[in-house]
């Protein structure tokens, strides 16, 4: 089974811009991004990389519409998550956003069979009078899970959870999937299966995706990775080259190999070549 | 799934996986709304039946034939043939809900046997052969031909072939009459078909005449009597069993139809007491449907609470799915029924498995609740309240589910708010009702008002948010004083509970439910002790016989001989006048046999008792037929006329015999008693005169009787009369001097000059001024004693005035009720001068009393005309609508409890299975298992113990608040102060029940959530 590819239909276009998020607390709000400017263009597979708490999943949920940012722009295509009314965002997420959280059981109603999860997951947009392109059968077929279709989801492994909660969060065929930790507490064969998976979905739906992971093999697997360090984008790759990223504002966020060179605190004088800039440490320079 | 499979087919099959996914909830919650529906339709269909069953109650307990349609007419054939007409004529319009008439001819009619004249009543009654054994002949069915009675035959010297001619006083013509057969009089006139018609009235006419009784014959031959007298015709036709079933207002109806085309007929009259028994039901009616509506109402919020409980702790388990259906931009609509579509398919399929289970439970309990035959059926009432219980435990279920269908989540703090809010408004909306009901005077007690059964409910709604609230302060303040403790277990157990203050407030349901429980069990022992009180009270004793008592027998020695214990029978006579009743009773078994409530008077009944009776001299009593007087006048006294008065006690006559001239010096007097005394005679007094009216010898006469005899079968037998003892006679006027006591006479100093006009009085004592007695407030109130003798004049036994002096007031009396007095028996028949006509004698017996003793007093001649019994009044109030009210609260709020109980362990095992890896983190962490079950078990024993703790005191307060106001007796208890206090005893057993319970709860709740935790395993992060 193959799908059609659509004239007009492309993965959706991100654009995050001076991002700020706090989550309110008892003890005070915790800063869990602190200006985060990130664009993915349409079609684009992103991996979201960084250390635990560095503000990966929130990014992901900002995207997906969970919540509003306390600053700045969340943009998917035209529409701006923040000023969109709760139906609005509802309608968006019927048929362009599908976000798939941590735990594949999360995703999922474990006694319904696979098959009537992926229905399930296209009745709203079935009751927003969007008719789905492919069925469900169609859809696990698709994607190579037919054999899983008939079985409840309560019976299956972790892993073919996983695929089968993939495959439910593209049935409407969405413009853009956010992935949470796909492959963690898998290893092996279920691992690579869900990858493969991952991958499948965003070359045959041409649907932008980003993924949130630690692991550096699914990063490798997609085009582009975007490093998240306190609250900031601090690094990203491009086919296996890492890069370290200007913000807006002219911060540049220093990959950690190198603050060994240049530790906190450092006075670093920038100097501007014709094509290059250099910094240099001040203590290194001749008085 | 086929692929095409319709989305409909599709969202039931996934709908009824989620269902089979969370049995034990989806069971849970279907339980409860069974219930709840079951809870709103029972109150309409129970009101249906027990409107019924209270009506047909009611006429059943009604005195025999009160309820009946009687036609009543008087006359010979050509109005006999009227009254059958009207019969008929009644029937037609009754449809169908009247009986076969009854039709009667009584004649009263006199005949001569041997110069001794008889009466008897000729009568003839629909299947009156049926309801007589025949002894000997044939019944008649010849002109002319009547039955007597055996006893009837035997007294007058009659026998089968006897000829009789019947007439009547005023008579100028005779009927002849032969006798064709004897038979037997019934036991008992107090059943169906005599409806205590008091047609055998054997022994009791006034002398000459002796009472036989009736001849039994046919209509045709009873009607004959009208040639002599004019017969009484009546058609007594009772409504059919059933007939209630049409209600009381269609009763009414039909009444008033036969009797507005029967009242134009002439000479019928149309009577029938069923107006006023159907009025008194519909008022008893009234009071239960206001009683059981309260309840009712209450059951039903107490489900939804309930209902609202278990659809908040089912939330977790249907969160995943809402999240799903957010994240996958479900329309609001769609994620509504995602969060509701569930639990209301339960509640919808509970619908008719409510109802169902309400006509069960009604048919099972019909027999036990209900009079017999009192159908029960689903009504539209019963289905629309149905319908309308599920709709408000959707409308819960939607409520409770809010954050699973709301466009964003709340945040923690927005929750606590909005649980502080709802708490604000239950707590204000229990305290605006319980205002509005102790302002409007419904809670205080002066007055009963079914609607005081609203107060628990809000009492325990109001007093269980404060108090489980409180209950979280508390614990919270454990909590800071435990922070060093190394008690484990309550360290753990202290800080779950604490922190989690929404586990707390879900034990409202069973805090109310304890309340309503202990409630329920309050009122409902309450009134039963009352009704069990008031009905022995009614009574008077456990059973009570009326007794017809031929005369010359003294009913107080035929019970005391057919009674030797002396604490298993009682002789008592009543007499019921304008003034009041009296009630007469042998005082000194009065304690051992009368119920009496300890509360009802200061002193214990054996000291009022003793009090009733005081010592008196016997009085002059004799038999015989002459008697003799010894006298001794004074020397030079003119000769005197004296009038001896006496009473026959056998045919409780006066006489007066005039025995004179007695002259000076000391002479004896015989004289004739003129055949009035073969049996016992009392002589009242002696009345001297001047034999010569003109006399006028004005100095003091001494007067003194030295000896009095009795003559029979030719000896004389000296006649005690007090002499030599002090306080033996009196006399009237008080000028006359009484000397004495004198050695072997009794002496009077009579004024000479009051001599000429008689009415002078030597009376023996054989009475006290006044007799003591019991009497009631209303018959001081009504006759208030007058000063300074403190003595109330009301009737004797016989009619005439009585003196009584109280020696306790009381608020009411057995059997006679709220106006009147209790004297000693033997005192108030020594009281009489006239015929006991109008009195009833009774035997009361002890609840221990053996038959036997009626055996033996109908071998002295007495019958029994009827037993009253308290068990049966008892049973008759246990069918009031009132007890009925209490009996299915009684019943149901223990529904209500096991329900409120499982959603609690529901609650608590639910929140376990989700603290599998808290508590897998306590095992790593080194805590022992015996610990970690110890807190679990401390845990669940502190919110349950605080649900019991709070729902005990509130259910206390409740008792203590609304039972003083509760309605418990229609039709009052006769001025018998009942009982307002809660009942100990039951009220502790209650209690003691559920903390067992509880206990239990603790025991399960523990072992289930050890269980889960260790068949858990961490799984993949959640």
């Amino acid at each position: 089974m193959t799908l059609a590819p659509r004239p007009t239909v492309r993965g959706a276009e991100v654009h995050l811009a001076g991002v700020v998020h706090l989550y309110p607390s008892l003890e005070g709000d915790v800063v869990a991004l602190r200006g985060v400017d990130l664009d993915i263009t349409p079609g684009e597979s992103v991996a979201l990389l960084g250390p635990s708490g560095a503000g990966k999943s929130t990014v992901l949920a900002l995207l997906a519409g969970e919540f509003s940012p306390s600053a700045g722009t969340v943009r998917i295509d035209e529409h701006d998550l923040g000023r969109l009314s709760g139906d609005a965002l509802a309608r968006l997420r019927s048929q362009h956003i599908s976000l798939i959280v941590q735990g594949a059981s999360a995703n999922l109603l474990l006694y319904a069979t696979a098959q009537e999860n992926v229905w399930f997951a296209q009745h709203g947009a079935r009751r927003r009078n969007a008719r789905p392109e492919l069925g469900p059968t169609e859809l696990l077929e698709l994607f190579g899970v037919a054999g899983l279709a008939h079985r409840r989801v309560g019976q299956l492994s972790f892993g073919e959870r996983q695929r089968v909660a993939l495959v439910a969060g593209v049935a409407v065929r969405p413009r853009l999937l956010l992935v949470d930790e796909p492959t963690s507490q898998l290893t092996g064969v279920e691992r690579d299966r869900v990858i493969d998976t991952i991958i499948s979905i965003h070359e045959q739906l041409e649907l932008t995706v980003v993924v949130v992971t630690h692991d550096a093999e699914v990063a490798a697997r997609l085009e582009r990775t975007v490093t998240i360090r306190d609250g900031r984008v601090g690094a990203e790759g491009r086919y296996g080259t890492e890069y370290a990223v200007v913000g807006r504002d002219g911060s540049l966020h220093l990959p950690p190999d190198v603050l060994d060179l240049l530790p906190p605190d450092s006075l670093v004088r920038v100097i501007r070549h014709q094509d290059a800039v250099e910094l240099r440490r001040a203590d290194e320079e001749a008085p | 799934m086929a692929e095409d499979s319709p989305d409909r087919v599709i969202r039931a099959r996934i709908l009824l996986s989620a269902i089979r996914s969370r049995r034990a909830a989806s069971a849970m919650l279907f339980l409860v709304a069974v219930l709840a529906v079951a809870a709103a339709a029972i109150g309409p269909m129970f009101l249906d039946s027990a409107d019924t069953s209270v009506l047909t109650s009611t006429m059943r307990s009604a005195p025999l034939g009160e309820a009946d349609l009687s036609i009543l007419t008087s006359g010979s054939g050509a109005q006999m043939v009227r009254l059958t007409s009207a019969a008929a004529t009644a029937d037609e319009l009754g449809a169908g809900r009247l009986g076969r008439a009854l039709l009667t001819v009584d004649a009263g009619t006199r005949f001569l046997v041997d110069g001794q004249q008889y009466e008897a009543d000729v009568l003839a009654r629909s299947d009156l052969t049926r309801h007589l054994a025949l002894v000997d002949g044939t019944w008649p069915v010849q002109p002319g031909q009547v039955a007597i009675s055996e006893r009837s035959a035997a007294t007058a010297h009659l026998g089968i072939g006897s000829r009789v001619q019947l007439t009547e006083p005023h008579a100028s013509t005779r009927l002849p009459v032969t006798i064709s057969a004897l038979y037997r009089q019934p036991a008992t006139e107090n059943d169906d078909y005599w409806k205590g018609n008091d047609y055998f009235t054997y022994g009791s006419a006034a002398p000459p005449v002796v009472a036989l009784d009736p001849l039994v014959t046919t209509f045709s031959t009873a009607l004959e009597t009208s040639r002599i007298t004019s017969p009484q015709l009546s058609a007594d036709i009772a409504w059919r069993q059933g007939a209630s079933l049409a209600g009381g207002a269609a009763l009414q109806s039909t009444l008033a139809t036969i009797t507005s085309r029967l009242a134009s007929q002439d000479g019928l009259t149309v009577t029938s007491g069923l107006g006023a028994i159907v009025l008194a039901a519909r008022h008893d009616d009234g009071l239960m449907s206001a009683v059981v509506g309260a309840i009712a109402l209450q059951l039903i919020l107490l489900s939804l609470l309930i209902l609202y409980a278990v659809g908040r702790s089912t939330v977790l388990d249907r969160r995943q799915e809402a999240q799903f259906a957010r994240r996958h931009g479900f329309p609001r609509s769609a994620s509504f029924a995602l969060a509701v579509g569930e639990p209301a398919a339960l509640i919808a399929a509970a619908l008719p498995v409510g109802l169902v289970a309400a006509w069960g439970a009604l048919v099972i309990l019909n027999h036990t609740l209900f009079a017999p035959g009192t159908p029960v059926t689903l009504s539209g009432a019963a289905l629309a309240g149905a319908i309308a219980a599920t709709l408000a435990g959707i409308l819960a279920m939607a409520m409770a589910s809010f954050e699973l269908w709301r466009s964003r989540p709340s945040a923690a703090r927005q929750g606590r708010a909005a649980g502080a809010a709802v708490d604000a408004v239950a707590v204000a909306l229990a305290l605006i009702g319980l205002v509005s009901l102790l302002t409007k005077g419904s809670l205080d007690g002066t007055a009963s008002d079914p609607v005081a059964s609203l107060g628990p409910g809000l009492l325990a709604l109001g007093a269980g948010v404060v108090g489980l609230r409180l209950a979280s302060l508390a614990i919270a303040a454990f909590i800071a004083r435990t922070g060093e403790s190394n008690r484990v277990a309550w360290f753990l157990a202290l800080r779950h509970v604490g922190r989690r203050p929404s586990v707390l407030r879900q034990l409202l349901p069973l805090t109310v439910a304890t309340a309503v429980l202990l409630f329920s069990v309050g009122s409902f022992f309450l009134a039963s002790s009352n009704r069990r009180e008031v009905a022995y009270f009614s009574v008077g004793a456990a059973r009570v016989a009326t007794l017809d008592v031929p005369h010359g027998v003294d009913v107080e020695a035929a019970v005391r001989r057919a009674d030797p214990s002396g604490h298993e029978a009682m002789a008592a006579a009543y007499y019921s006048s304008p003034t009041g009743e009296l009630l007469a009773v042998d005082s000194s078994r009065l304690a051992s046999v009368a119920y009496w409530p300890s509360s009802l008077s200061r002193e214990p009944l054996d000291v009022l008792a003793r009090r009733l009776a005081p010592r008196v001299a016997p009085g002059v009593r004799f038999t015989g037929n002459r008697l003799r007087l010894a006298l001794d006048v004074e020397h030079g006294t003119p000769p005197i006329a004296l009038e001896v008065n006496f009473f026959d006690e056998k045919y409780q006559e006066s006489q007066t015999i005039v025995v004179g001239p007695i002259v000076a010096g000391r002479h004896r007097y015989a004289f004739s008693l003129s055949g009035a005394c073969p049996a016992t005679c009392r002589l009242i007094n002696l009345s001297p005169q001047w034999a010569n009216p003109n006399e006028n010898y004005a100095k003091p006469v001494r007067f003194a009787v030295t000896a009095i005899a009795s003559e029979r079968g030719g000896h004389w037998r000296a006649v005690a009369f007090g002499v030599g003892k002090p306080a033996t006679w009196q006399a009237q006027p008080s000028s006359i001097k009484v000397e004495g006591p004198l050695p072997g006479e009794v002496a009077f100093v009579i004024p000479g000059g009051q001599l000429p006009y008689g009415g002078l009085l030597l009376i023996p004592v054989d009475l006290p001024a006044a007799l003591p007695g019991i009497v009631t407030n209303g018959a001081v109130r009504a006759y208030p004693p007058t000063p300074p003798s403190k003595v109330l004049t009301l009737e004797g036994l016989d009619g005439a005035p009585l003196d009584v002096k109280p020696v306790a007031e009381v608020s009411t009396l057995p059997l006679i009720g709220d106006a009147g007095a209790m004297v000693d028996l033997a005192l108030a028949q020594r009281a009489i001068t006239g015929t006991e006509t109008d009195t009833t004698f009774q035997v009361w017996l002890a609840p221990s009393a053996s038959s036997s003793i009626l055996t033996r007093l109908r071998a002295e001649g007495i019958t029994v005309s009827s037993i009253t019994r308290a068990s049966g009044r008892l049973g008759a109030l246990d069918r009031s609508g009132l007890a009925l009210a209490y009996a299915v609260a009684l019943l149901v709020s223990p529904i209500a409890m096991l329900l409120a109980i499982a959603t609690v362990v529901f609650i608590i095992v639910a929140d376990g299975r989700g603290r599998r890896r808290e508590i897998a983190a306590l095992s790593i962490a080194g805590v022992p298992a015996r610990a970690v079950r110890r807190s679990l078990a401390l845990e669940s024993a502190m919110v349950l113990g605080v649900a019991l703790v709070v729902g005990s005191v509130v259910g206390y307060l409740a008792d203590t608040l609304a039972l003083a106001s509760l309605p418990q007796f229609a039709a009052g208890t006769g001025g018998l102060a009942i009982s307002r206090a809660v009942p100990v005893v039951p009220f502790a057993c209650a209690i003691g029940v559920l903390a067992l319970a509880l206990a239990l709860c603790v025991e399960i709740t523990t072992r289930f959530v050890m269980r889960a935790a260790r068949a858990g395993d961490l799984g993949e992060t959640s």
